[in-house]
């Protein structure tokens, strides 16, 4: 008997139990803003009567506070509070930092945590991720523009007011701040850009071979003869011919595109990139290579492991490449038994004028976005501690570190002392878990501040970065993410096309004759229109115009 | 002894060279990642190698073991493989014997019941949701509970205990002895081989599985090793877009023998369990309790 | 005609009662098996409520059945997408390779480890072939693609055999995409799914094979007739629940091994949820997907089962 009675009992408590889950989502979603929405009110007494613009609030309030801050990039293996850096700033604003990270897929961690109401105090996250439109659109964090006004107007004088224009949300509300964010009259100003866009070739073999052109379809296949020819094994290393980062997908469409000055519009309007001549006479180039057996496919199959091997001992003759992924192989390089066979920059393929290449040159969109979640206990602290990190003070502190122990100011230009600079460069390992200086903790990095510091890089990497920075395309930055994200119809729309557009490249490349080129890249183009290209074309349109109404 | 070396058949001779060829593939895999994982950096900067490194270095066992958690990752993936096998197969095997009884009441609606479980599930959201509601969120049990039980196991189960003799719990039933104690005292012993093969399945799974640490744990010290070495094998892959993150930093170690040497250390512990079980495939250990 | 039906009344009212003191009868039995329905009940059925979103246009701020009810919006945007009947195909063609040979393999395995005579090199056989196991695919996949490459072994020893002149990118052949998926997952389960064929095997009474040896058996019958016979019930549950997952592929398997060269035979239904999906942050897509796959295994778990039945007048599950 008390068997069956124990049975009904148990059988009971699940039927409780469905009722209560079924109803889980709303009690929990809705039981944490209501909660932060209480501890608002409740700071906004104790702050009112101190607020004012002329001073960062962080000043006022060194008390020892705990934040989470969650940073989106399951890579990220760096701690706080155990660096230099970190532990200064601790000190020095009372608050301490528990860094969090993925393990997995930053949008399904951030989604349980939405569900859950277990966000963390402060979000960085790429808006690449598809939770990022959720967190604002959705309610799950504050305004920073209402957060300033109420607690720190210091803020607005630490942001940068395009940054601003170009990312308050169409609500008249600023979500987030980026780092990275390069405008365009700075970067046509200091010459320093975000541009990484190379087209890299290894530097002594390509001096054997007399530096030949390769900027025309003609130079281009016949380089790639001659080292079919005759450096079919260089130094003892097979030699790849060819690599284009990112596969169909992104080294033989954008990327090539604009090593081609393939425009983005056309008198204002949206312009098809794909259907350009120019850019459709490389993509036969590289099929008559993949025919006469001068290039192959496995850029498109390799995984990382192999391209980082092949990189690293030289293998590759040409890339399309952006010069950020070789600082490590060209180190390797340079310091190998061939000390010329690291990879250098030289101008690409160009389209039939000659045009300058349209190399992307970073943008306002940044690269990171860092949000204050509305689980956040103490929003007052959060945006304090955020306009301190944003401020010229607090980009010295994280990535210089102490005056007089890590930097030391020379004619009135601080840098980092040789000791420091010797650490980074033997040994940037214990660089960054020690001191945590330069890009250790990039979340907020603000580039136009810090790169006026950065110590200057060796000439393997300058023999690409120069060249990249020569070649940008300092007003192209309003182009950048025009293709829409989440889960509308026309981000599933633009999807398909894009997934789609990534299947057919390897079939064009390796199509036996121009006239199945021809028909496969016809047969896109009308699949193009059935998967709904006219309202992809007429959002970017849409985007574009509302950016440059921003600047005018 | 003239005997026995005239049972040696040509088949004898190509079923042990067939042999060897497969366990010289089976083996390769894990040979390689041992091989690579031992390599000095100077040599994995260069790529893998086929059979073994000319340079040794124990650097990827070190950025291994100096994780802080990876102590407690161990204690915590020894006790949840133990405590999740023991119930799972306790519990699997219980339902699977009253479910395999003929008279048993219900049968068939119960097994409708049980099939859908297989097939249908809410998916991940659901999931964590009832999670929080049971108050596992973020406790040992919630590794041990949700896995208390699958059909596949239970019909794997039932299907074996149909060879076991009805006259053995027959007459056990005649002396008197209640449903459990035919279970616990008859069934039980007389089925170790599927006990063992189950055990295996779910010990192993239990051991390799990150993904539930991923998902409902957050307190770093309830993570299992396989979670923790699932986040260092992360951090170590940085692919070439992300190295935009470190600008001046480069690369950080080689990440190649730091992913093998975890992988290496993650599958160590549990590939030693394997012969402890292996006595139970074997022999035939049904033998004894019938003739007894 | 009353007396009939007071009768009846009667049979029913007693029939019920007899059922409550049967179920009594066997409240040990029962309580064995409520358990697991309770735990079926909490862990399996409570979070299927949630299935409601493929019906849906779910957001996650907002509470579950407050969402806009879109009927069957999202079946008909996969249905009608001739991506997912392509990866409908790929699903069904890795998986024939999968039910037929994959299925074959380990019970060849298992039956020849059990002809071997040497106790020693049996046990360590047994001990190796496993181990390719516990490599998660993650890292195995990458070993992989690193011997399918044009530098790799495989190229290297096919060109050694003499069976091929020059380097083939493996991977990046469409055409070759199943047999690479079949042959790794092979060489990586093999072992493993024998495992439960050994422990059907162990179970045999050894003196059906000491009788059959008296009546003068040689070994090739009495395998066929003694061992097989004997694990037939389990060779036979583990075809269905086989057959019952063959729209379902190994996703990290097909994961890390796909890329856009060979994605016109290597996007499973798993892919497609994936690329089409999950990408994108679409609930409500994703889970109707899965809906339909659920429904369709689970149909054909009931039609195998329902065979078996005719066929063999035995259900086997």
């Amino acid at each position: 008997m008390k068997k069956l009675v124990s049975v009904l009992l148990a059988a009971i408590m699940i039927f409780s139990l469905a009722a209560c889950a079924k109803g889980g989502g709303t009690e929990t979603t809705s039981a944490a803003p209501a909660q932060t929405e209480a501890a608002k009110t409740e700071n906004t007494e104790a702050a009112e009567t101190t607020v004012s613009a002329d001073a960062p609030a962080w000043e006022k309030d060194t008390s020892p506070i705990d934040m989470e801050w969650f940073v989106g990039a399951s890579w990220y293996g760096y701690t706080w509070g155990d660096s230099l850096s970190t532990k200064h700033i601790t000190e020095k604003t009372g608050v301490n930092i528990n860094i969090v990270t993925p393990t997995g897929d930053v949008s399904e961690e951030l989604n349980l945590m939405m569900i859950s109401g277990t966000l963390p105090d402060l979000i960085s996250l790429g808006s690449w991720e598809t939770c990022y439109n959720t967190l604002y659109e959705q309610g799950y964090t504050y305004a920073l523009n209402e957060l300033a006004d109420q607690y720190d107007p210091y803020f607005w004088k630490v942001v940068d007011g395009s940054v601003v224009a170009w990312h308050t949300k169409s609500d008249g509300n600023l979500y987030c701040v980026p780092n990275d964010a390069y405008g365009a009259e700075q970067m046509a100003e200091t010459g320093m850009t975000a541009a990484v866009q190379t087209f890299l070739v290894r530097k002594d073999l390509y001096e054997d071979m007399g530096s030949p052109d390769m900027s025309t379809p003609e130079g281009f296949l016949n380089t790639l003869r001659t080292l079919k020819n005759e450096y079919a094994t260089y130094k003892g290393v097979d030699i790849t011919p060819f690599y284009a980062q990112g596969g169909s997908g992104y080294g033989l469409t954008s990327y090539l595109q604009n090593f081609l000055a393939v425009p983005y519009e056309e008198d204002g309007k949206i312009y098809d990139r794909i259907s350009n001549p120019d850019y459709i006479e490389w993509l036969k180039t590289f099929r008559q290579a993949y025919q006469e057996g001068l290039i192959g496919i496995d850029y498109l199959v390799d995984s990382d492991d192999q391209v980082t091997e092949k990189s690293n001992n030289g293998a590759y003759f040409c890339m399309l490449r952006e010069w950020s992924g070789m600082q490590e192989a060209n180190a390797i390089l340079a310091s190998s038994e061939n000390p010329d066979s690291y990879y250098i920059a030289i101008d690409g393929p160009a389209n039939s004028n000659g045009d300058a290449p349209l190399i992307f040159p970073g943008s306002l969109d940044g690269w990171m976005s860092t949000f204050i979640s509305k689980d956040c206990k103490d929003p007052a602290r959060a945006i304090a501690f955020l306009t301190y990190m944003l401020s010229e003070e607090g980009q010295k502190d994280i990535f210089l570190g102490v005056e007089g122990e890590t930097y030391e100011v020379v004619d009135g230009k601080p840098q980092l002392t040789d000791e420091m600079i010797e650490l980074m460069n033997s040994d940037p390992n214990t660089f960054a878990t020690q001191y945590g200086l330069v890009d250790t903790y990039w979340m907020l990095r603000n580039s136009v501040i810090v790169d006026q510091w950065r110590p200057a890089s060796p000439y393997y990497i300058t023999a690409m970065s120069d060249w990249a920075d020569k070649n940008a395309f300092v007003n192209g930055g309003i182009y950048n993410n025009l293709e829409p994200t989440g889960d509308s119809d026309e981000a599933i729309a633009a999807t398909r096309i894009n997934q789609r557009w990534q299947e057919v490249v390897p079939e064009l490349i390796t199509a036996a004759s121009d006239e199945e080129f021809d028909k496969i890249l016809s047969d896109f183009l009308a699949a193009r229109d059935s998967y709904g290209y006219e309202k992809v074309v007429s959002y970017e349109q849409n985007l574009l115009d509302a950016r440059k109404a921003l600047f005018q | 002894m003239r005997k026995k070396l005239h049972s040696v058949t040509a088949f004898d001779v190509v079923l042990a060279i067939f042999m060897a060829l497969i366990c010289f593939a089976c083996v390769y895999p894990m040979w390689y990642i041992l091989a690579n994982s031992l390599a000095a950096p100077e040599i994995a900067n260069r790529g893998p190698v086929a059979w073994w490194p000319k340079a040794l270095s124990l650097d990827a066992y070190k950025v291994v073991f100096q994780n802080e958690y990876i102590l407690s990752g161990f204690k915590i993936a020894i006790l949840r493989t133990v405590v999740a096998t023991f119930t799972h197969v306790f519990f699997t095997s219980m339902v699977a014997y009253g479910m395999s009884r003929k008279d048993l009441i219900g049968k068939k609606l119960y097994m409708k019941i049980a099939m859908i479980t297989m097939f249908f599930n809410g998916g991940l959201i659901p999931n964590f949701i009832l999670m929080i509601k049971l108050k596992l969120y973020n406790t040992f049990w919630v590794y041990i509970l949700p896995g208390m039980f699958t059909f596949y196991n239970m019909v794997i189960f039932m299907s074996f205990l149909r060879s076991i003799p009805e006259s053995l719990m027959e007459s056990a039933r005649l002396d008197g002895a209640s449903e459990f104690t035919v279970y616990w005292k008859i069934v039980m012993p007389n089925a170790k081989p599927v006990i063992a093969t189950i055990g295996l399945f779910t010990a192993v799974y239990h051991w390799n599985d990150y993904y539930q640490g991923v998902v409902y744990i957050r307190d770093k010290t309830l993570e299992p090793l396989q979670t923790i070495l699932y986040k260092l094998l992360a951090e170590t892959s940085m692919t070439a877009q992300q190295q935009q993150a470190m600008l001046a930093l480069g690369g950080t170690t080689t990440s190649a023998t730091v992913k093998y040497a975890a992988m290496f250390v993650g599958a160590l512990p549990i590939l030693c369990l394997y012969p402890f079980i292996q006595k139970y495939l074997v022999k035939g250990v049904m033998l004894g309790a019938i003739k007894g | 005609m009353n007396q009939q039906k007071a009768e009846k009344k009667m049979s029913n009212s007693s029939r019920f009662q007899r059922g409550i003191k049967d179920l009594w009868k066997q409240r040990e039995l029962q309580a064995m098996v409520w358990p697991g329905l309770i735990w079926m009940a909490v862990f399996s059925y409570v979070p299927l409520v949630f299935l409601y979103i493929a019906f849906t246009d779910y957001r996650i701020s907002t509470p579950l059945f407050e969402n806009n009810f879109v009927g069957l919006k999202h079946f008909a945007a996969f249905l009608s997408d001739d991506r997912f009947w392509r990866s409908v195909y790929n699903t069904l063609g890795m998986s024939a390779l999968r039910i037929t040979l994959g299925f074959c393999i380990p019970i060849f395995f298992a039956l020849m480890l059990n002809e071997i005579k040497n106790a020693k090199f049996k046990r360590l056989v047994q001990t190796l072939s496993y181990m390719p196991h516990f490599i998660s695919w993650a890292i195995f996949g990458g070993i992989l693609l690193t011997w399918l490459s044009q530098s790799g072994i495989i190229n290297q020893l096919m060109m050694t055999l003499g069976l091929q002149d020059k380097p083939i990118l493996y991977n990046g052949d469409p055409k070759k995409f199943w047999w690479i998926a079949f042959l790794s997952d092979t060489l990586k389960e093999m072992g493993w799914s024998a495992i439960i064929y050994l422990a059907a095997i162990s179970g045999i009474d050894p003196g059906l094979y000491e009788a059959a040896e008296l009546d003068g058996a040689g070994r090739w019958s009495k395998m066929w007739n003694i061992t097989i016979q004997c694990i037939r019930p389990t060779i036979a549950l583990l075809f269905i629940l086989a057959v019952s997952g063959c729209l379902t592929s190994n996703f990290d398997q097909i994961f890390f091994l796909s890329n856009s060269a060979n994605m016109a035979r290597s996007e499973t239904i798993d892919l497609y949820i994936y690329n089409m999906g999950i990408v994108s942050g679409r609930f409500s897509f994703s889970t109707a997907v899965l809906f339909f796959r659920s429904i369709i295994a689970y149909g054909l778990l009931r039609l195998c089962n329902f065979t078996s039945v005719k066929l063999t007048g035995e259900s086997i599950i």
